[in-house]
């Protein structure tokens, strides 16, 4: 379990932690669609050196980025396959046996690595030093104006940060489970198909039940402190626009239109 | 069925920046026949001790014997032999209940140790008249009980087991008076049939007046394993884990700095009114 | 004296003909400590619900000079805090110091002085130390100090605890014990605990007993926990000094039946020096 590196928050104090999480996803999803600029190798490479840079101010390892990638490893090597026997673009290259390698294979190829690389890189980043607290927040801000088309954005962060506050208590609660289950019999690792199913039910209907116990007492709990879901809240946690985020953002946008620009040119 | 513990120590997830040693250097006897109240304070270990017994976890060090079964740290045997030995009762049991009817969920655990369906359907009536509920519960759904029933559900479930040896988890956290005087008569029921019992507990009060023996934890070491009555001799050390002492023991306590000589072993009302009766006539 | 809760005429059924509250009235007097005393499904719990409208029965209810209605319920739950049986279940934030602010953005408190009085009720409660931890690193008992932290800092004029310490170690239940009983004498806080333990109830200022949906007795402590016959029936058990009491009395001792434990230590030091 401890192995899923991707996604989850590692907490710090560098200047990256500190930006404003709005500004964070917004530069996620302009870098994103400038990934998909075709550029050439020029506009990965700002974007690669862009990336280098903010990892290098983040002070996130560079092990916890690689660690991140693992589990693409298995998508890159098919795209990478599919790609090579299957594009006809170009001259022929190279001969593995009877398959044809062309040139554009290989260029779209290299294209589709960096690419996830990239994407990777910076997803990664951003899980990485934004605080899941501040990504709701962050993201709730960012979706205000889709509440003009009745978009209910409040329920939805709320609903997210409290299923944050509760994944922990919910992953002791299988383990308790578990546990409790194995003390009557039962074997989740080993046993007849049949028999797994009977130990994951035993495991699943408890958790179920217990999982709509905590539902009701919570509401209970909030309505008993005057939460009204269509009443106007204040905010506890406030964002903060402070000047290194406008340097920033203009630094994001400056790459963005640079990369949408040397693409016309390309 | 007696327990040793050899030296035992436990650490969870070792080797990362998790790591919490849970155990320290444990040795213990738990004779045979039995009733053992394990106090100490959340976090000192108590639950990391139970779930040796019945192998959910395997010490990292040392070794734990149940019976003719000797758990060391590279186990290899199968333990699901040891986990019908050694039935364990978590706390709040009752959200263990998944089947459709308590039948089903009382038969349960001991089909799972390879008992046939009419002889685990025959042990199912007679635990559940044990725990107090009738048979007329048999074909009734656990998820309409009380919650108070559901947890004798739950513990029925584990004596059809059969085990030798009940470990408990703070059985009667949140039961009324009732619920909680009925369910301990149970355990007690249980353990004079030979058997041993092996109870967490934070209610002195219980400790006193059903348990013979107490382990007392503190950061994953054993402090304190001796009789009732000498444990709660112990006042200040028992003061200075701020653990309460027995409502009747602490009164005894009270009178006796007033110049009464009552013997601190009483273990009941009765006992205590009969004691005092007999300070003031003298 | 004045009231902070009136009751009248209180039923509720979840199902249809089968009422869990039936007819029940009481008033609990602004600055008591009442207990509501009965066994496990008795319908005791039901009641704080229906107190703050999360559940609508037949009857009048009035919180601090306000009639419960659809149209008051937010200001009626502004006035009542509760604090639950299950300590994780109502640890909203993700951490002490986002769940205490949970009551006060409801409120529309201006976020700059949300931080000051998180601050202050977490000093209030000793959980200041804490403000930044997770709930899952804290233990029953402070889950239910920072419950009550959130609680207060919307001040409310009553506060509820529903068998609040029933999942908690004796150490959490003193420490939650003694800070709501400091809060009663020193702030003048309303309290109302629903509880089975008789100890606690003991040492309250009025004693509602429930059973089966019904109130069996509302009085002193010293009124309603002297009934062996009523507890008995009720599963519950009789205060450790009356049982000592009645039976030394029964044995033809000078003693009086008594409630209060400290008062029997005296009691019977003095027939002992008398002897």
């Amino acid at each position: 379990m401890n192995d899923i590196v991707f996604g989850q928050y590692l907490p710090g104090h560098s200047i990256i932690h500190r930006l404003d999480p709005r500004l964070k996803i917004a530069s996620l999803l302009l870098l994103l669609i400038a990934v998909f600029f075709d550029a050439g190798f020029i506009g990965y490479g700002l974007i690669g050196l862009f990336v280098l840079l903010a990892l290098l101010l983040s002070r996130i390892p560079f092990k916890r980025v690689l660690k991140s990638m693992k589990p693409m490893i298995f998508m890159v090597l098919f795209l990478t396959i599919f790609n090579l026997f299957f594009v006809r673009i170009g001259h022929v290259v190279y001969r593995l046996g009877p398959v044809p390698i062309y040139s554009g294979a290989i260029r779209q190829t290299e294209y589709i690595v960096v690419r996830l690389v990239l994407i990777i890189c910076l997803t990664t980043m951003l899980t990485s030093t934004t605080k899941p607290l501040d990504m709701t927040l962050g993201l709730e801000r960012l979706m205000k104006p889709l509440r003009k088309v009745g978009f209910p954005v409040h329920e939805v962060a709320m609903m997210i940060s409290i299923a944050l506050r509760f994944i922990p208590t919910l992953m002791e609660e299988t383990q308790r489970i578990m546990k409790a289950q194995a003390s009557r019999g039962v074997d989740f690792n080993e046993g007849t198909f049949k028999e797994k199913i009977a130990a994951i039910v035993s495991l699943i209907i408890p958790l179920f039940i217990s999982a709509f116990q905590r539902a009701e007492d919570l509401a209970n709990a909030m309505e008993s402190r005057n939460y009204n879901p269509s009443a106007k809240r204040t905010r506890f946690h406030q964002l903060h626009w402070h000047y290194y985020d406008t340097i920033a953002i203009t630094l994001v946008l400056c790459l963005f239109f640079g990369i949408w620009g040397l693409s016309f040119i390309l | 069925m007696a327990i040793t513990f050899k030296e035992v120590e436990y650490t969870y997830s070792p080797d990362t920046p998790f790591a919490y040693h849970a155990l320290k250097g444990i040795n213990l006897n738990i004779p045979k026949g039995s009733f053992t109240a394990l106090i100490g304070h959340t976090g000192s270990g108590k639950s990391t001790l139970i779930q040796h017994i019945n192998g959910l976890l395997i010490p990292t060090q040392g070794e734990v014997c149940i019976d003719d079964y000797i758990i060391t740290p590279n186990n290899k045997q199968k333990l699901k032999p040891l986990r019908k030995k050694a039935g364990l009762v978590f706390q709040f049991p009752e959200y263990q209940l998944f089947e459709e009817t308590i039948e089903k969920d009382i038969i349960f655990g001991p089909m799972n140790f390879g008992v046939d369906e009419e002889t685990a359907k025959k042990i199912a009536r007679e635990m559940l008249v044990k725990v107090g509920l009738d048979e007329s519960y048999l074909e009734r759904s656990p998820f309409e009980l009380s919650g108070g029933q559901k947890r004798r559900v739950a513990i029925a479930g584990i004596l059809a087991m059969e085990p030798d040896i009940l470990v408990l988890d703070e059985p009667t956290a949140g039961l009324d008076p009732q619920g909680t005087k009925e369910m301990m008569h149970l355990f007690k029921d249980f353990q004079q049939t030979g058997k041993s019992v092996i109870m967490v507990t934070h209610d002195m009060n219980q400790v006193l007046e059903y348990c013979d023996h107490a382990i007392v934890m503190n950061h994953g070491k054993i402090e304190k394993n001796c009789s009732v009555t000498e444990l709660f001799n112990e006042t200040e050390y028992l003061e200075s884990l701020s653990i309460d002492l027995p409502i009747i023991t602490s009164f005894i306590h009270q009178l006796n700095q007033q110049g009464f000589n009552l013997p601190v072993s009483i273990r009941s009302v009765d006992e205590l009114i009969e004691a005092i009766g007999g300070e003031l006539h003298e | 004296m004045e009231n902070m809760i009136e009751v009248k005429h209180l039923s509720f059924e979840y199902e249809a003909g089968a009422k869990t509250i039936e007819d029940i009235s009481f008033t609990i007097p602004k600055g008591s400590y009442t207990t509501i005393l009965g066994h496990n499904g008795s319908g005791k719990s039901t009641i704080a619900k229906l107190l703050i409208g999360l559940l609508e029965g037949e009857g009048e209810i009035i919180v601090d000079h306000i009639p419960l209605t659809i149209d008051t319920l937010y200001d009626v739950r502004s006035k009542v805090g509760i604090v639950f049986q299950n300590p994780d279940n109502q640890f909203i934030g993700s951490t002490v110091r986002d769940d205490i602010a949970f009551g006060l953005e409801n409120l529309c408190v201006d976020p700059n002085k949300m931080e000051g009085i998180i601050e202050e009720y977490a000093r209030k409660v000793n959980m200041y130390e804490f403000l930044d931890h997770e709930p899952t690193k804290l233990s029953g008992g402070q889950k239910q100090r920072v419950a009550i932290a959130g609680i207060l800092a919307m001040s409310p004029s009553i506060i509820i605890l529903d068998e609040a310490t029933s999942m908690l170690d004796p150490l959490g239940k003193r420490e939650i014990n003694e800070l709501v009983h400091s809060l009663n004498k020193e702030k003048g806080m309303t309290i109302l605990s629903i509880t089975h333990d008789i100890e606690e109830a003991a040492i309250s200022d009025q004693v509602i007993l429930m059973g089966d949906g019904h109130i069996i007795q509302t009085g002193t402590p010293d009124q309603v926990l002297k009934e062996v016959k009523t507890l008995e029936s009720l599963a519950l058990d009789v205060p450790f000094a009356y049982k000592i009491t009645s039976a030394l009395k029964k044995k033809g001792f000078p003693i009086e039946e008594t409630i209060d434990q400290k008062g029997l230590v005296e009691t019977l030091w003095q027939l002992h020096s008398k002897k």
